[in-house]
């Protein structure tokens, strides 16, 4: 194992984000989901930070 | 029609996370389907890590909480995956587990498959995970705590009448007659016996599903019948001298 990488990942700072409940509509949520999860290019939603180039 | 699936142990440390992470990229990747991966641990995430990435700025805990919509807690893998993470802050340990069954219907409909890495033991958060699944895979060890842990969760699935689609058997070398006797003990079909081999552990170090990263190895052949027996279709794109290979195993 990376020692060096975990200790490093554990002092990281992630900077919570400032929630705020949308209190979307049904409709309006389905229409977001729709969107966040049918957007094959995932433009809509966070990337995940992965390093691999398994999936290029 | 979406494909609810909980991945559970009873016992922790088995390999259940390694097991969804892996099922869940290769739905995506290799099946080419609409996949949501879920973190249903979250009092001990691990499901990001997994899959390269540890924090999360929202996740299934603030939502859960009723601080944040599922819309803000889906992330994309480069697999096409999306995944739900939990946190892995002990500020965000107090959620409402219940408020999964909705958090999964508002899902549902949009996905093929839904696959939940569940917690261990059959606590409260575990019966609210289980609750909203449809069908289980069930991940264990050949040693007694494992395969006693996984054999009362079978039960419980059983009464709870769900699905129980069968056991991964994992960091195991087994011959044929001892998995027909887990087999016969547990009630439930063997899915595949994942041997413990050095491509494993070096999967998790680089946080990517050993599937994808060394895919010819054993642990991968082994892994891709268990695909096979989940979604009842022939594992896509494998070489001849694969399946040759395969014949083998």
């Amino acid at each position: 194992m990376d020692f060096d990488a975990f200790t490093e990942e554990v002092s990281r700072k992630i900077k919570k984000k400032k929630l705020k409940v949308k209190s979307l509509s049904s409709k309006k949520q389905k229409e977001v989901l729709e969107n966040v999860i049918l957007d094959d290019e995932c433009t809509s939603i966070p990337q995940m930070d992965v390093s691999t180039k398994v999936y290029k | 029609m979406t494909r609810v699936i909980g991945v559970l142990s009873g016992k922790g440390g088995v390999g259940k996370t390694t097991i969804t992470a892996n099922l869940s990229v290769s739905l995506a990747w290799d099946y080419g389907c609409n996949v949501i991966a879920l973190d249903a641990n979250t009092t001990s995430s691990n499901l990001g890590l997994a899959l390269g990435s540890y924090r999360f700025p929202v996740t299934l805990n603030d939502v859960l909480a009723g601080k944040a919509d599922i819309t803000d807690a889906i992330y994309a893998h480069p697999s096409g995956l999306k995944l739900i993470p939990s946190s892995s802050f002990n500020d965000d340990l107090k959620v409402e587990p219940t408020a999964i069954k909705g958090v999964i219907g508002s899902l549902k409909e949009f996905v093929d498959f839904i696959v939940l890495d569940c917690p261990p033991t059959l606590g409260k958060e575990t019966t609210a995970m289980i609750d909203s699944i449809d069908e289980a895979v069930i991940v264990t060890n050949p040693d007694w705590g494992a395969l006693l842990e996984a054999k009362r969760t079978v039960d419980f699935l059983k009464e709870s009448k769900k699905k129980v689609l069968g056991l991964v058997i994992n960091k195991a070398e087994l011959e044929p007659e001892e998995i027909s006797k887990i087999k016969q003990a547990l009630g439930v079909p063997v899915l595949g016996v994942i041997p413990l081999d050095e491509a494993v552990t070096k999967s998790a170090d680089k946080r990517v599903p050993f599937i994808h990263l060394y895919g010819r190895t054993r642990p991968s052949r082994a892994f891709k019948k268990v695909m096979e027996e989940v979604t009842g279709q022939s594992f896509p794109n494998r070489s001849l001298v694969e399946k040759i290979v395969g014949w083998f195993d």
